[in-house]
């Protein structure tokens, strides 16, 4: 049995006449509220966020029989509340069944999802490499990045990364060259030995 | 210590239509240090709910009510817990704010995923 709570949900119709918004429609703010089961006094009920310290997830293998849907490997449930803390998720030698689903086969039967991916991109005459790591892992934000680029021929080009922008990272250079950039975007903290 | 059994609350044959024994709990582990292997869960909505911490679960095959069907086959809610080369069957394992959690070598099948669930917990505390 899942934990009591209970979500209310506060709509709240905001109107902004001195907005110079043209459209008529006022604001619609939806609000989740938490609250704790009535019974329960609110100073004793835990409002803190979700935590994750130490999980290791290694050497597990999904597999979709082919007659269910497409679903994900690991999903992050926060439905309840979100998560604050997240170090020390390791995860690694996981694998995910990548056989195309029925209907679409670019989406597998089992994505895999996790707190690390890198991706590679080759442009030609690029100044900027853009990565969406939406699909591919766990959390909503990037704590940390790391690439490599490799420029083809003899340029040179000074390069840098940008702050993510939630699950997407940008590499830019400041002359346009052919290139490949591989890059990592890691979610959550690391303590010594965990690092990747 | 729980090792070598089988688990179901109505034989395999009769598991359709519910009669109830989908609100079931087939193990429930209510104590720290305790051992779980080599397990069959086949009708159960729930195959192991582990409570308190520094448990190890091992070689158990949740075979229990899918995920479909409102059954969830290995839920955590305490810290230091290990499970280990585990079958799920068609049915998921559940995490609550894992702190110390292993998970490895497991099988999963179907739609029986990984859940990390960020729960509130709402336990009475000292004010």
């Amino acid at each position: 049995m899942p934990t009591p709570t209970t979500l209310t949900l506060t709509l709240t119709r905001i109107r902004t006449p001195t907005d110079p918004d043209p459209n008529p429609d006022p604001d619609l703010v939806v609000r989740a509220v938490q609250a704790c089961p009535a019974y329960m006094h609110t100073a004793w009920c835990d409002e803190s966020l979700g935590e994750i310290d130490g999980f290791v997830v290694t050497g597990n293998t999904w597999k979709n029989g082919g007659r269910m849907p497409a679903n994900a490997t690991v999903v992050i449930d926060e439905r309840s509340r979100r998560f604050g803390t997240v170090r020390d998720f390791v995860m690694s030698g996981n694998l995910p069944d990548l056989s195309p689903s029925h209907g679409n086969a670019s989406v597998p039967l089992m994505a895999p999802r996790a707190v690390r991916a890198t991706r590679t991109l080759r442009l030609r005459a690029a100044t900027r490499w853009d990565f969406d790591f939406g699909d591919a892992l766990l959390f909503d934000s990037i704590a940390e990045v790391r690439y490599s680029i490799t420029i083809e021929g003899g340029a040179f080009a000074r390069h840098a990364a940008r702050p993510a922008d939630g699950l997407t990272v940008a590499v830019e250079t400041d002359v346009a060259v052919t290139a490949t950039v591989t890059l990592t975007a890691i979610q959550g903290e690391y303590s010594i030995g965990n690092q990747f | 210590m729980v090792h070598e059994a089988w688990f179901g609350a109505v034989y395999y044959d009769a598991k359709r239509p519910f009669d109830g024994w989908n609100a079931t709990t087939a193990i429930q582990l209510q104590g720290n240090d305790h051992v779980v292997h080599d397990v069959i869960v086949f009708a159960a909505g729930v195959a192991i709910n582990v409570t308190h911490g520094a448990s190890l679960v091992t070689g158990l095959h949740c075979w229990n009510d899918a995920t479909a069907l409102g059954g969830e086959g290995i839920i955590v809610r305490s810290n230091s817990v290990r499970i280990e080369s585990c079958y799920l069957d068609y049915t998921a394992m559940v995490v609550h704010n894992p702190v110390g959690v292993t998970v490895s070598d497991t099988f999963f099948l179907g739609m029986g995923n990984l859940v990390v669930r960020a729960e509130q917990a709402c336990q009475p505390q000292r004010p």
